[in-house]
């Protein structure tokens, strides 16, 4: 087979092979099957064998009997290994057996919902199973929605519809939830952070209105490979979750290979960009006749590496070597998006360049190799990326191609490393105040809270708080909503609106949308004046209109693209309260964060040399939101720490504490990593010392940088010895990120840092703390 | 959950705690529910003045607890049920209320109500009703706390109200209700309760763990709309009252003050409530007038020399749509007058009307005279398919079409126009 062939000839290939610092070969595997299972219902096993499967993968076997014991499970998938059906056995059994019942499938996005039906309506219409689907989200037309909700025995929905549109409605969905039996949770790992506490909180308040109608449904979820499958599933759903984690379905030679662009200026460390290289090889392995899936780690990346793949195929094309490549990434239409899709699928489309939009779980079937242009920083991003090369049994490649960023130069020298990380865990924190109390809010709208009611635990504290405040009323033994607004609808499941902007190709009076995209990165890609690459082909923007969601864009032939360049800053608003706790000053209030897009580059395509600039001109993005600055004053034990790091160290130092702060405070403050800011500062111009801002990195803030003073030290003990017990020599991405290859330094910035940290942490020091009466431990319950 | 006590404890200490800082509590403060919580209080630049508290310190500021609820309300007075506002009300339950109020002056009309709902239903059947919520867009939070109800009587009109005088008491409501709109054949008339009243009840009924029951509704904003459409700006209930019916109310509390009203005097404090009730009772007695002048008009049939009901006439074209279910000759009579008075859609109509009818020569007459007025693509295509098909005359279909491309027709208008010409053009080659 070409693949096998073309690997022969890599591994001759000095050329390059002197750029690869890894070649891994995990061997092949083989199936684990059990038969179908004997109690399974005949017309459903009749639809099986009609789409050719004879016998069950082993942890498809596992989940079904999991299911007949009436027990919650979590199975935790990689990508390719028949996951749909681990959950579609058991629903589609139970209903087929009991016509009045009920499911619903959550899905994160919209996206998602659709491929599943598409996967359902598959093994149902063919067969006839009688069992009708129905997607109900944003986008579902009213005429239809009526029949979703009368006639619909599996509903197909995201969080964010099932949190502002059915819950608060639930009385016109009588018959689904009086009949629900199955919850079915896909892309499970989605769920952390924030978006994850509320997730959590929105299944409290389903499971609330099941209750009411009398249904108790299973759940079952899936999820990528994480740290901490069983836990993520038990916090999100309140109650324990059978945990089913071995995979039955057979893999083939799997080739990982990690790959540095050379050198093209060994003076400077400049290498061979990520996106020239990328291409590169994915052309050379698209003429060998392999399927190939570039991953880029943005969108403008994409489009270039598909546009020049494309370019040098010309030739290829006019000798009837007909290659078909194209490019994928959010803002696409539906219509286009599902085409590229399908000629993945059917084999029509032989390679396609993709931003992690293609990461989760859309069904593109099988590819021979993935070459990561970039690599991400997640481990199971990662995997999930690589995972996406070979189809059952056959050999396939990833080519992970590392970019000049230091953390991808650090993954491709260390290649041991990246092979025996094992992936992160995810965090949420159901409790969480904030949020908790907008749900409770919501809870109550949709129905009284009886006296002693549970929700996650005892409300009754936080009943009689919003009591207070004037939105609940306590008569006759129940919490009644008082308020004559829909509360869901202030409150907002993800970061950002989803106000997104329509691009319109106004090409010769044409006036037809080409896509949409959400207003930041609009900000980004679509200014005035911007080239915008789309599916291959070039606009530029004539007008962003951000009031009215808009963006006019023409036809354009220039041999250039454009990079925006961000800045952003942090504002002081106001400081509610000041304290000493774990070593520092923290200051505590109000902060805007401010982000403005002022000036773009002007990058030739091809050469990628820097051919000018352009001005911006658009509004700040403002966020206000809260955020304590840990001061380094000279009284405290950090201050004096930091007058002992060396001058020319302390802007090394401070980047790196910050690192560190990045990512052990989302273990403490169970957040995801994007749900906080961290940023260094060597002088504040508001507080006018050295110290580290942490804040929110959502509107009006949740209570993550409040709960940070509490934990401090902990979360500092925990830096320092993150630290101390990492192996790398002068700093790695597991702990205070990997040191910039064109940097030179005066001194070890690990050895600095640790250092700092260490005498920070010095008993003495921080013995004041507990002099000024606040324990860090009894404070830290927020 | 002890944590959580203890972290409310504090929030709630906090609460109380003065504000000591000088942060910008302005004008939006009390309306702040309606804001966005991210947009709440942007303090002016400059604002920001470091200030440590004491030791005891709250974890979670005052100002933030703004963001988990709106207006923060005083120590209140639980009204438990008490006298609402206003004469004659009296207790029939725990925190629920009736009253009845008659209007001698409101008469039910003498005409038939074959123009609205079918021949079997009866008048004495009819229940006017009308409900306030305590919100405005729908969902399972949002209650009825007052129903005025209404139906004829050999005197006049009778009008009871149910009010809800605090939640517990809302399945008596209900029932009485139910008690009051008894019988198969009650018929529910509302104003757009269609869409919104009756589901507000279906959804209280089912959240009290009641059998909701469903009556016929005639829900008078949809002929209403037919009619007046055209000739009004809007047909909201208050435009037909002053447009149609010549009502004009005085002092009206809007409708949308309502649940507002409630909660003021759930908390135990002076609202506007008796504005409420009589803004209810006035459109319980609107709905009745809008109904006997509907009537009227189903009884007017269209003439020179015919005393027209009082106020704003219909437009013939939404009296003709009003009857197309229910009399082909009223609607005919009526669009035969509205095209006689030049309304072009009326002969559009009229000339369908014949077509349908078999009539295709008085049809054909219709289209002439429409194209006499002017451009016209539906006429100009009626006639050509007349002229091809009943006359099999290919080149007068092809002349009747002439033109029609100079009018800002639809993509779809015009590729049927050019389809159709080409299809035309075709035939008469073959000839």
């Amino acid at each position: 087979m070409a693949l096998s062939a073309l690997l022969k000839e890599l591994k001759n290939d000095g050329s390059f092979m002197a750029n690869v610092s890894d070649w891994t070969v995990i061997p092949s595997k083989k199936g684990e099957y059990v038969p179908i299972p004997q109690n399974m219902d005949v017309s459903l096993q009749e639809a099986l064998k009609g789409r050719g499967i004879e016998r069950l993968y082993s942890h498809q076997g596992q989940c079904w009997e999991t299911a007949q014991r009436g027990e919650d499970f979590v199975v935790v998938t990689p990508t390719a290994s028949g996951k749909t059906l681990c959950y579609n056995l058991p629903v589609l059994n139970t209903l087929l057996q009991n016509p009045a019942s009920r499911a619903l499938y959550l899905f994160p996005t919209k996206a998602l919902s659709q491929d599943q039906q598409a996967s359902l309506n598959d093994l149902l219409l063919e067969e006839n199973l009688g069992v009708p689907v129905y997607t109900f989200d944003g986008d579902t037309p009213s005429s239809i929605r009526m029949a979703a909700r009368q006639g619909g025995r599996i509903i197909i929905t995201n969080p964010d519809m099932l949190h502002s549109g059915v819950l608060p409605n639930h009385t016109k969905w009588i018959e689904f939830f009086r009949n629900l039996e199955y919850i079915v949770l896909d892309e499970l790992h989605t769920y952390t952070g924030v978006f994850g506490s509320h997730m959590a909180n929105l299944m409290r308040r389903l499971l609330r209105v099941c209750r009411f109608y009398g249904s108790s449904p299973r759940i079952i979820a899936a999820s990528a490979t994480i740290g901490n499958p069983a836990e993520l599933a038990q916090t999100l759903v309140g109650r324990p979750v059978q945990l089913i984690n071995g995979n039955g379905a057979p893999s083939g030679e799997k080739h990982l290979v990690l790959y540095n662009p050379p050198l093209v200026d060994a003076i400077q460390g400049i290498r061979r960009s990520v996106v020239l290289e990328a291409r590169r090889l994915a052309l050379r392995l698209l003429k060998s006749k392999v399927k190939t899936i570039v991953f880029t780690q943005s969108r403008i990346h994409a489009e270039l590496v598909s546009g020049y793949i494309n370019e040098s195929l010309t030739n290829v094309y006019n000798e009837n070597h007909r290659i078909r490549v194209e490019a994928y990434r959010g803002g696409y239409l539906p219509q286009e998006r599902r085409a590229v899709e399908k000629g993945l699928r059917d084999g029509s489309i032989h390679g396609v360049v993709s931003t992690n939009a293609l990461e989760l779980g859309i069904d593109i079937g099988g590819l021979d190799a993935a070459v990561l242009a970039g690599i991400p920083s997640s481990v199971a991003s990662a995997w999930q990326r690589a995972g996406r090369a070979g189809r059952s049994g056959d050999v396939s490649l990833a080519l992970l191609v590392g970019s000049a960023n230091p953390t991808d130069q650090y993954l491709v020298r260390h290649p041991d490393y990246f092979l025996s990380r094992s992936p992160e865990s995810a965090y949420l924190d159901p409790q969480n105040l904030y949020i908790l109390a907008d749900h409770l809010k919501c809870a109550a709208f949709e129905l009284p809270f009886e006296e002693g009611e549970d929700f996650g635990g005892d409300p009754q504290d936080l009943l009689a708080y919003l009591e207070e405040q004037g939105v609940l009323r306590q008569s006759g033994g129940r919490w009644y909503w008082a308020d004559r607004s829909y509360p869901s609808e202030r409150v907002s499941l993800r970061r950002g609106g989803d106000d997104n902007v329509v691009i319109v190709d106004e090409t010769g009076g044409r006036n037809i949308v080409i896509g949409e995209m959400d207003a930041h990165s609009a900000r980004e890609m679509l200014h005035d004046e911007a080239i915008y690459l789309h599916r291959g082909e070039q606009f530029q923007v004539k007008r962003l209109d951000l009031a009215n969601h808009h963006a006019y864009v023409e036809s354009s032939t220039v041999n250039y693209y454009t990079d925006a360049l961000v800045k952003s800053d942090i504002k002081v608003l106001e400081v509610d309260w000041s304290h000493h706790v774990g070593g520092v000053q923290e200051h505590l209030g109000d902060l805007l964060v401010r982000s403005q897009v002022a000036k773009y580059k002007k990058i030739r395509f091809g050469t990628h040399e820097n051919v000018g600039f352009g001005d911006i001109h658009l509004p700040e993005e403002e966020m206000h939101t809260r955020g304590a600055f840990l001061a380094f004053i000279p009284q405290q034990a950090s201050g004096l720490a930091w007058a002992e790091v060396a001058e020319e160290m302390k802007a090394p130092v401070l980047s790196r504490v910050a690192s560190l702060l990045r990512r052990v405070a989302p273990v403490f403050l169970r957040c995801q990593r994007g749900d906080l800011g961290v940023l260094g500062r060597i002088e504040d111009p508001h507080h006018q010392c050295s110290g580290i801002y942490v804040y929110d990195n959502i509107p009006g803030g949740i209570g993550l940088a409040e709960g940070l003073g509490g934990r401090l030290q902990e979360l500092v003990q925990a830096a320092h010895e993150l630290l101390s017990s990492c192996g790398c020599e002068k700093g790695c991405p597991s702990c205070t990120g990997a040191a910039d290859e064109r940097d030179v330094l005066a001194g070890n910035p690990k050895v600095a840092t640790a250092a700092f940290l260490g005498q920070w942490l010095r008993p003495d020091s921080l013995r004041q703390e507990e002099m000024d009466g606040i324990h860090p431990a009894e404070a830290g319950s927020i | 959950m002890s944590t959580l006590s203890q972290r409310l404890k504090r929030l709630r200490d906090s609460g109380k705690a003065p504000q000591s800082k000088t942060r910008p509590t302005d004008s939006t403060q009390q309306d702040i529910h309606n804001e966005n919580p991210s947009l709440e209080s942007s303090p002016p630049k400059g604002s920001a003045v470091p200030q440590g508290t004491g030791p005891s310190s709250p974890r979670v500021s005052a100002s933030r607890l703004r963001r988990f609820a709106p207006s923060v309300s005083k120590e209140k007075k639980k009204t438990d049920g008490q006298r609402p506002p206003g004469e004659g009300w009296r207790e029939i339950a725990p925190c629920v209320w009736e009253r009845s109020l008659e209007y001698h002056h409101v008469w039910r009309s003498p005409h038939s109500l074959r123009f609205l709902l079918p021949s079997d239903c009866s008048e004495m059947n009819l229940r006017f009703y009308d409900l306030e919520t305590t919100g405005l867009s729908g969902g399972a939070g949002n209650i009825a706390f007052l129903i005025g109800l209404g139906w004829w009587t050999p005197q006049g009109l009778q009008v009871i109200q149910l009010f809800l005088a605090d939640y517990p008491g809302e399945p008596q409501l209900l029932e009485r209700y139910q008690e009051l709109v008894d019988g198969e054949d009650a018929i529910q008339v509302s104003f757009n309760g269609k869409s919104f009243d009756s589901h507000v009840l279906q959804a209280r009924f089912l959240l009290n763990r009641m059998v909701p029951f469903s009556r016929r509704e005639l829900d008078l904003l949809h002929p209403s709309r037919r009619l007046w459409k055209e000739v009004l700006p809007r047909t909201d209930l208050q435009t037909l009252e002053r447009e149609v019916l010549g009502v004009h109310r005085k002092d009206d509390l809007p409708g949308s003050e309502a649940p507002e009203a409630w909660f003021t005097w759930l908390k135990g404090e002076d609202g506007p409530l008796e504005e409420v009730f009589r803004h209810n009772a006035q459109d319980i007695v609107s709905l009745a007038l809008l109904l006997t002048h509907l009537q009227e008009w189903g009884c007017f049939m269209p003439s020179d020399d015919g005393l027209e009901p009082q106020g704003m006439a219909p437009s013939s074209f939404g009296m003709a749509r009003q009857w197309q279910m229910v009399d082909e000759q009223w609607m005919r009579s009526w669009l035969e007058w509205g095209w006689k008075r030049g309304e072009r859609r009326c002969g559009q109509e009229l000339g369908f009307f014949l077509k349908r009818q078999g009539q295709r020569q008085e049809a054909q007459q219709i289209w002439k005279e429409i194209l006499a007025t002017g451009l016209n693509f539906v006429a100009a295509v009626e006639l050509a398919k007349d002229y091809e098909h009943r006359e099999r005359n290919i080149p007068r279909a092809i002349e009747a079409l002439e033109g029609l491309e100079m009018l800002p027709l639809s993509p779809s208008h015009r590729q049927a126009l050019r389809y159709r010409q080409a299809r035309l053009l075709g035939k008469l080659e073959k000839e």
